[in-house]
Parts: structure tokens; sequence; C-alpha cells
């Protein structure tokens, strides 16, 4: 952290930390460590982060994943910034990762606002009332290629989540009541088949996430079922955003659809199939409940595997992957992006030299506050903050963490404990 | 009668890699078709992957990458199946792949590669006509 924000003054640009949401807790005690070193009142300070442990059982890390470490650190995250940095976006529930499961529109609304009740229930069980917190929620929403059920969705779910914090939680201010959004173009629509047609099907995406009125967007890049994005095909993804924001005049009105007799009454169908869906989640006890039984995991099977059926059978067609297929069309005219395997090996080194020249004992001490509050129950971030101080990597963080909490130090079975 | 053995196919993913939505697609798929299938799930080891294939028997190794990471671990892979003698089984290879990079998985020794957004047939054809009978 401290790298990576050298020279770059904290106070005038709005972070965004992207990280494993498993370690979010361990990235924001970072970044405040590093921001309190170097002077800045963090109080002051803007930006988000993707904290969203639950989801990451589901497309990242599950051995690192236990539902209730997920819960405590997620909500020790949102709850510190609640208290210390009013200004933060303490979380982006991610909603777009479940639909890259396979899942339906309606069901990416569901599932996702399930996730989120887990977290609202436990921060307002620590004691903070809904208007303290809800106005710094916010999502992470998936944009699909069905251009009217993506903006119906996201209008839908404007409703459903306006109702369930006023009606369900008891807000007062309007500010917790509106659906605070980004969107990420749908990575899993596109292909490596006819590789440049992608940047249409992200144009249309994109497109659908402004008329659908889209906070804040992320194109995917063209190459992305080919490689990890390469910098050229990053510059073409926000050139599309450019062309979009700069030229077209899409972003001149707001919710330019609605009154549309098409748009407003797929919106009620959506809206209605999402409180359904959330009801039977209720049914069998609730998200945590459908999460610890695995039912979520059967539900994300079923729908994947019914998306490639759907394929096979012509019922969804897919331009160069079962209709219009061609040999001529698999350039890649912007390269292919490699990752140097020194770079792992760089990595490995800078770590064990930090190792070697960080004071032990003021560690060990950090390691033990940790502990203590993990074990006790108590707000971990501020005793990460100090940990963070002495140099502790995010590994002995999170292991001293899964520890204290019945669980071994390192998911994989690997590494022991080494504070002892 | 005689009945005929099903093609048993082991379906796996590799190293740390999170990204399981396609492998588990395809074996279920697979399963459908008439193949028997272990599923292995995430963050398996080429050792414990060669020693699953001795144990099942299996005829077919299937491979899912999304990691940048297929050249590494498919070096690997063949180095064991090699040291372990598994010749004779069919390893396929899936996921996000450069199309410049089937070529060098194919001179190590995968026999197909199966990139995203391709159909089931084929890949159910593939296997029923290449597998060890």
């Amino acid at each position: 952290m401290e790298a990576l924000t050298k020279d770059i003054p904290l106070d005038k640009v709005s972070w965004s930390l992207i990280t494993a949401s498993t370690v979010a807790s361990v990235t924001m005690a970072q970044y405040v460590a590093v921001a309190q070193n170097r002077g800045y009142n963090i109080a002051q300070l803007r930006g988000s982060i993707q904290n969203d442990p639950i989801h990451f059982r589901y497309c990242g890390f599950r051995p690192a994943c236990p539902l209730d470490v997920s819960i405590r650190l997620g909500c020790d995250v949102m709850e510190y910034c609640t208290r210390h940095m009013p200004k933060w976006y303490y979380t982006t529930v991610n909603m777009y990762d479940l639909r890259e499961q396979g899942i339906t529109a309606p069901q990416e609304v569901a599932f996702g606002f399930g996730i989120a009740k887990i977290y609202i229930d436990e921060l307002i069980r620590r004691g903070l009332s809904i208007d303290d917190f809800a106005p710094r929620f916010t999502f992470y929403v998936s944009c699909h290629i069905d251009l009217f059920e993506e903006v119906a969705k996201i209008r839908a779910a404007r409703r459903i989540w306006a109702r369930m914090l006023k009606e369900h939680y008891g807000a007062k201010n309007e500010k917790s009541m509106q659906f605070r959004f980004a969107v990420h173009t749908a990575g899993c629509s596109l292909i490596p088949q006819q590789p440049m047609n992608n940047i249409v099907r992200i144009s249309y995406q994109a497109l659908a996430a402004v008329l659908a009125g889209v906070q804040s967007l992320h194109c995917c890049s063209y190459d992305e079922p080919i490689c990890l994005p390469t910098e050229k095909g990053h510059l073409q993804a926000l050139r599309t955003q450019q062309i979009l924001a700069y030229e077209t005049g899409v972003c001149n009105v707001a919710d330019p659809l609605g009154g549309s007799y098409y748009v407003e009454s797929l919106t009620d169908r959506i809206e209605e199939e999402a409180l359904k869906i959330m009801g039977q989640v209720e049914e069998i006890g609730g998200m945590e409940e459908a999460i610890r039984t695995q039912w979520l995991d059967r539900v994300f099977e079923k729908e994947a595997l019914q998306r490639q059926k759907e394929l096979d059978a012509l019922e969804k067609l897919l331009v160069g992957v079962n209709i219009f297929t061609t040999e001529l069309e698999k350039e890649t005219p912007l390269g292919v992006q490699r990752i140097p395997s020194e770079s792992a090996q760089r990595q490995i080194k800078e770590t064990r030299e930090l190792k070697r020249i960080r004071d032990t004992n003021k560690l060990k001490d950090r390691i033990k506050i940790l502990r203590e509050a993990a074990s006790e129950g108590r707000n971990v971030i501020p005793a990460m903050i100090e940990a963070t101080r002495a140099y502790a990597t995010t590994g002995e963080l999170m292991g001293t963490v899964r520890e204290a909490m019945g669980y071994p130090y390192d998911p994989m079975g690997a590494l022991t404990n080494p504070f002892g | 009668m005689k009945t005929e053995r099903k093609i048993k196919v082991i379906i796996t993913k590799v190293g740390l890699d999170g990204h399981d939505r396609g492998a588990k697609v395809i074996a279920m798929l697979l399963k459908e078709a008439g193949m028997e299938v272990v599923y292995l799930g995430m963050y398996q080891m080429p050792e414990f992957i060669i020693q699953a294939a001795i144990d099942e028997d299996a005829d077919v190794i299937g491979v899912s990458y999304l990691s940048g990471e297929h050249l590494t671990f498919t070096e690997k892979i063949v180095e064991e199946m090699k040291k372990k003698g598994l010749e004779d089984v069919l390893f396929i290879a899936g996921g996000v792949i450069p199309p410049e990079d089937i070529p060098i998985l194919k001179e190590m020794g995968v026999d197909e590669v199966f990139v995203a957004g391709t159909l089931t047939q084929p890949i159910v054809e593939y296997i029923k006509d290449h597998a060890r009978k």
C-alpha cells in the first residue's frame, strides 16, 4: 500500500480499493495506516472498497471464507468506516459475481439483496441505526446483453431497495433509500470465437447501464475471454465509455425509458419475480441458511447448466458460437497479455526481505493484541491497523483472526502459525 | 449380454484459480452424455490429479483453466503423467486460453483444447472418438 499510494495526494482523489473481498479488512487497515502515517485526517478521505467477503466464496477462494468470518470481517470494515470515515463507501455488495455464475436477472437482484440483508442485520445488531450507515451502502451490478431486461432489472432493484429500507428497516433518511450502484458489463457474455464482436456486446451493455441510471461504470475489455486484458484492450474499453458519455447524449436525461409500456411492465415483472425469490429464501430460513446449506450452490449449478443447454439447443443465439460461426474471425489484433513468471518470484523475494528487516518484537506484540480483539469479539480493524504498521503480512493478519475464531491458520493447511 | 464400460472422466481445476462454473457445467454435461465423471473440484495440484486418475482408472483427464497459468501447470501435469505411465489417458484442457498457446499446449502433450464458447456436442464427440477403448 505504501508503494501503491506513493506520491499520490490521498485527499485529492477518490480511491477505489478493489481486492479479494476475503481480505478487504486487511486492505482497509493498510490504507488507513498509510494515510495516517502520512498525516491525513481519515475522516476527510473519499473512496470505496469492494468489501463483500460473503460473495467471495462463490468466485474466489472458499476455504478462506467461512461464513462467520466473512460476516464478522465484512461488518468490522463497515462499522469502522461508519464511525471514523463518513465519506467512505465501505462495501459494494457484489451482485455481479453472483450473476456471472449463470443466474437470471431477477435472481441476481434477489440474492444480492439477500446478502446485503445479512450485513445490515449484523450492523443493526451491533447498535448502529439504519440511517447511520445505509447512505453509504453500495452495490456492484452486472449488465448482460438483453438490453430492456437489464434496464428493467435495475429499475426494479431501485424500487425493492427503497421499500425494503423504508418499510422493513424503518429508514427515515431518503439517502438510505437510494439504491447506489456501479455496473460492470457481463464478462461471461463475451466469447473468444469472434473477439472483435465483443466490443459491440460491451457497448450495448454499457448503454443499458446508462439508460438505467448507473452511477459508476466499468466496461469489460474485448479480450477478456482470451487472456487477462491487454493495456490496449483496457484503453479501448475506456474509449467505449467515453463515446457513450461525451458523444451520444444519453447522459443528459434520467430514466429516459420510464413510461415506456414495455419497460414499465418488464420492471413490474422482474420486481415481482425478485420478490418471489426473496420470499423463497426467507421460507428456507434466510440467506445465511441458504448459503450454509448450499441451497444457493445448487441454484447456481442448475442455472449454469441451463444457460449452456440453451446455447446447445439454439434457444439462445450467440453470434460466433451457435449461429454465424466462421473460421475467419479469430484474430486478436491488439495482442495477448502475458504475466511474466518473474513477477511472482519478485513478490516472494520482496516479502522475504520485508520479513527479514521488520521489528519482530513489535510485530509479535501487535499480533497478540489482534488475537485478543478477535477472540473477544471486538472490531479487529484498529488492531489490524497497528499490526500493519509493524509490517504484518496479509496472511499473518488473516491467519491470526482465523485461528482466534476456531479455524486453521492457513486455509490450505500448508503453513502453521509462526507466532506460536 | 455384455454391458459396455462407461468412459471415465476426471474433471478438475488446478492451483488457486477460483472460477469453477465451466468445469462444473462440463462435468454435468458429460455425465448426461453417459460418461462416468469424477469431479475433483478446485485447488488441486498436479500430483494429486494424477494419483486420482490412477486410483479411479480414468480414461480422460480434463483440466479447466482461467488463471493464465495453463502453461506452467500443464507442463507439470504432463510430466507427472509420463512418470506414472499414463500415456494412454486422454488429456483435454479448457477455459480461457489464448489461441497462440493452443499449439504450445498440444506440443507439451495436451490432446485437445476447448476454449470458452464451445458447444457440448463437439466435446462429447471428441472424447467418445479418442478415449482409450
